[in-house]
């Protein structure tokens, strides 16, 4: 451990790690279960403010009274592409409701009430109703005046065990580089997914919690749906809602009306996502030399329309979907667009398609245990993991909306699970042998005589999982290709240098995202199939008899495991006609 | 890489922007009282720290010149 640094040591009942919107739901909702218990939330950045849940969205889907049966049979078969776990499903569809019921009693103000939420899908009971970016102070205020401690500007590394149970965390603090120990019962992770920061906004899940849970013992599943992919102004970087039905090729072709994609492709897509089809549709395109491809501006009808300016701010919200922070958001971002971005006010802007990621894949079972005693999860972690929208990537998991009603739900039962565990074993001190190896682990990278900056890292990351050859439209030489690039990053991991705390975390994330990579390749490959958003072009069509069956990742001593798991298609509900 | 300018003089020290920003680019100077954006190259431009302030003391400037990876065939366009 370098000389200089001091070690924290916290002792809490309940460690929640991230407080984002699912790691202060958890947090609130453990408090609010049992007020005896000590809780506490640990994050890279400050209550309020932390997470995804405030750059933009606000969108909150619900399933109205009824409805919830029609959900579950239409998401089965037209998104989940039947390796979703229909039970999970269930529980989420017959949740909705009441999740919002407490989520409101928490002090958080839905723009729209229930009774006048708008409908987001012309076929299936799908509601939309609003919260405004402010989410999350308010959640914090509420957490605060429960008694949830939180320590911010700490990134958590790794979990502490004794024996197989996970019994605290160990991380350090952003500022001043000293070591942090928690000492807890029980631990949610509530740390974020993996987005690969090429569209940095998504950003907040860098693989840390992903990684941290993989090397304590969790197994991950449905690793091969991380690569959601939004569409972009290549100038602006920023995402062009809307511009998927006015694509043109440099022949001056239409390219959004020619039906998305090849015929073949077209059974297998089956109406999942028109953002990541369409991105196989514009590397088509180019690959067969007809890009770029651009967004014919004056088609474009999103913007200023009824759902562009009410849902997504492009334009001005009509008075009963005003949001001020939201509005203030976009028009911020817009102006400087505008003002700035040189080549914005052209008829024809090029766009190109962005991997955002959304790899969520910890494994958990309905309670949101992880398998490992002590360790639960909840929200954008565990999103794939707990295969409530299987094979997508999730969330949105082409819900919109779906990502902070699942965050919330999903920490609501994650709350109670740890809760009672917690009430229900003794104190256990991680043991110290372990707590000295982690530490050596954490510091290696710090000030060591390594060459490597944790950006350049990070550009050779994205290099690798943003183009749609290897990430949205698969091959079986192409992903053997883009593994073997990942595999040589990881053998350049010991020479990443951080000069500081804050350099050290972002080694920690380079680290991870390289072992999220590997993981999101070899499911990838494993899957011999296309099924939902995993498109193979050497495999075009779904194959029930092989692969309705998830795939399963898990460390064994260092190696990286994968199994097969059947998904119980004659138990459900839904089976593939 | 993105720029943060601090107006001094509209800058009362609340620290609301430090707060916000979520990536830890922003760096509190305790010295002078006033923000700094230390690691720009992680600033994800979600302006979150210019609408916070409540004296508009803050701006983050983007860089549209930083590059995006290959979109679609590794190496190319
Ligand atoms: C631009 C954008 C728009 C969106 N729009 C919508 C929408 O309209 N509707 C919708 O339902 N969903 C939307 N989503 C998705 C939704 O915001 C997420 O699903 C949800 O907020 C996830 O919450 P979470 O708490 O699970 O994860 P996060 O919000 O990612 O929170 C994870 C937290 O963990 C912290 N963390 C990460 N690593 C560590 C570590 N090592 N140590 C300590 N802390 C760590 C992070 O700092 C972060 O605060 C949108 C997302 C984005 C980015």
């Amino acid at each position: 451990m370098p000389q200089g640094l001091d070690t924290q040591v916290y002792e809490t009942d309940i460690l929640v790690v991230g407080h984002g919107i699912a790691g202060l739901a958890a947090a609130i909702s453990a408090k609010e279960n049992q007020p005896s218990l000590r809780v506490t939330t640990v994050d890279k950045g400050c209550v309020g403010y932390a997470g995804k849940a405030n750059k933009g969205g606000g969108h909150v889907a619900f399933i109205p009274e009824g409805g919830e049966e029609q959900y579950v049979e239409y998401h089965t078969r037209n998104l989940g592409d039947y390796l979703n776990d229909q039970d999970m499903l269930r529980i989420y569809a017959n949740s909705t409701l009441k999740t919002l019921g407490r989520w409101e009693s928490w002090g958080v103000k839905f723009i729209i009430p229930r009774e006048r939420a708008l409908n987001a899908h012309p076929i299936i009971p799908w509601k939309i109703t609003l919260v405004d970016l402010d989410v999350m102070v308010q959640m914090g205020r509420y957490a605060r005046e429960l008694g949830i401690k939180s320590v911010e500007k700490t990134t958590i590394i790794d979990l502490l065990r004794k024996g197989d149970r996970v019994v605290g965390a160990i991380g350090f603090d952003l500022i001043t580089g000293n070591t942090i120990i928690f000492k807890a019962k029980a631990v949610i992770m509530a740390n974020g997914n993996q987005n690969w920061g090429i569209v940095p906004m998504w950003s907040s899940g860098r693989g840390d919690g992903i990684a941290a849970a993989y090397r304590a013992g969790a197994k991950m599943r449905n690793a091969e749906f991380g690569s959601f992919i939004q569409i972009v102004h290549k100038d602006s970087k920023t995402v062009s809602y809307g511009a998927e039905d006015c694509l043109y090729n440099a022949q001056g072709e239409n390219v959004s009306t020619r039906a998305n994609l090849e015929e073949n492709l077209r059974t297998v897509v089956g109406g999942v996502d028109l953002g990541g089809s369409q991105s196989v549709l514009m590397y088509l395109e180019v690959r067969d030399g007809k890009g770029p491809i651009y967004e014919k501006v004056e088609e474009n009808k999103l913007p200023g329309s009824f759902i562009g300016r009410n849902l997504c701010c492009q334009g001005t919200a009509d008075p009963p979907f005003y949001r001020p922070w939201a509005q203030k958001f976009w028009d911020r971002l817009n102006a400087k667009n505008r003002a700035q971005c040189p080549g914005f006010d052209v008829p024809l802007r090029e766009s190109v398609p962005a991997v955002v990621g959304e790899m969520s894949p910890l494994y958990v079972d309905h309670n949101m245990y992880t398998g490992v005693p002590g360790l639960y999860a909840a929200g954008d972690i565990c999103a794939n993991g707990s295969a409530w929208s299987g094979a997508v990537p999730t969330p949105p998991g082409r819900n919109r909306g779906s990502g902070l009603m699942h965050a919330v739900l999903t920490a609501i039962i994650a709350a109670k699970s740890a809760c009672e565990y917690a009430a229900a074993v003794s104190w256990e001190d991680p043991e110290p042998d372990q707590i000295d190896a982690l530490r050596q682990r954490m510091y290696a990278n710090l000030n060591n005589r390594g060459a490597i900056r944790p950006t350049d890292m990070k550009w050779q990351i994205q290099n690798i999982m943003q183009p749609v050859a290897y990430t949205g439209y698969k091959r079986e030489d192409r992903l053997q290709e883009a593994l073997g690039k990942v595999l040589e990053l990881k053998g350049m991991l010991p020479d990443l240098v951080a000069r500081d705390p804050h350099e050290l975390a972002s080694v920690h994330e380079c680290i991870n995202t390289v072992l999220c990579a590997e993981m999101f390749f070899r499911a990838s490959l494993a899957r011999k199939e296309s099924r939902g958003w995993h498109l193979r072009e050497d495999y075009p069509h779904r194959d029930d008899k092989n692969f309705l069956k998830w795939i399963v990742i898990k460390d064994n001593n260092g190696e990286m495991e994968l199994s097969l798991e059947d998904v119980p298609i004659e138990r459900y509900k839904y089976k593939p006609e | 890489m993105n720029t943060i300018v601090v107006d001094r003089e509209k800058c009362v020290g609340c620290k609301l922007c430090y707060r916000a920003c979520w990536r830890d680019v922003i760096r509190w100077d305790e010295k002078e009282n006033v923000p700094r954006g230390v690691y720009m190259e992680d600033c994800a431009e979600c302006n979150w720290c210019e609408i916070i302030c409540p004296h508009e003391a803050i701006t983050v400037k983007i860089d549209y010149s930083r590059p995006f990876p290959s979109p679609y065939i590794p190496g190319k366009n």
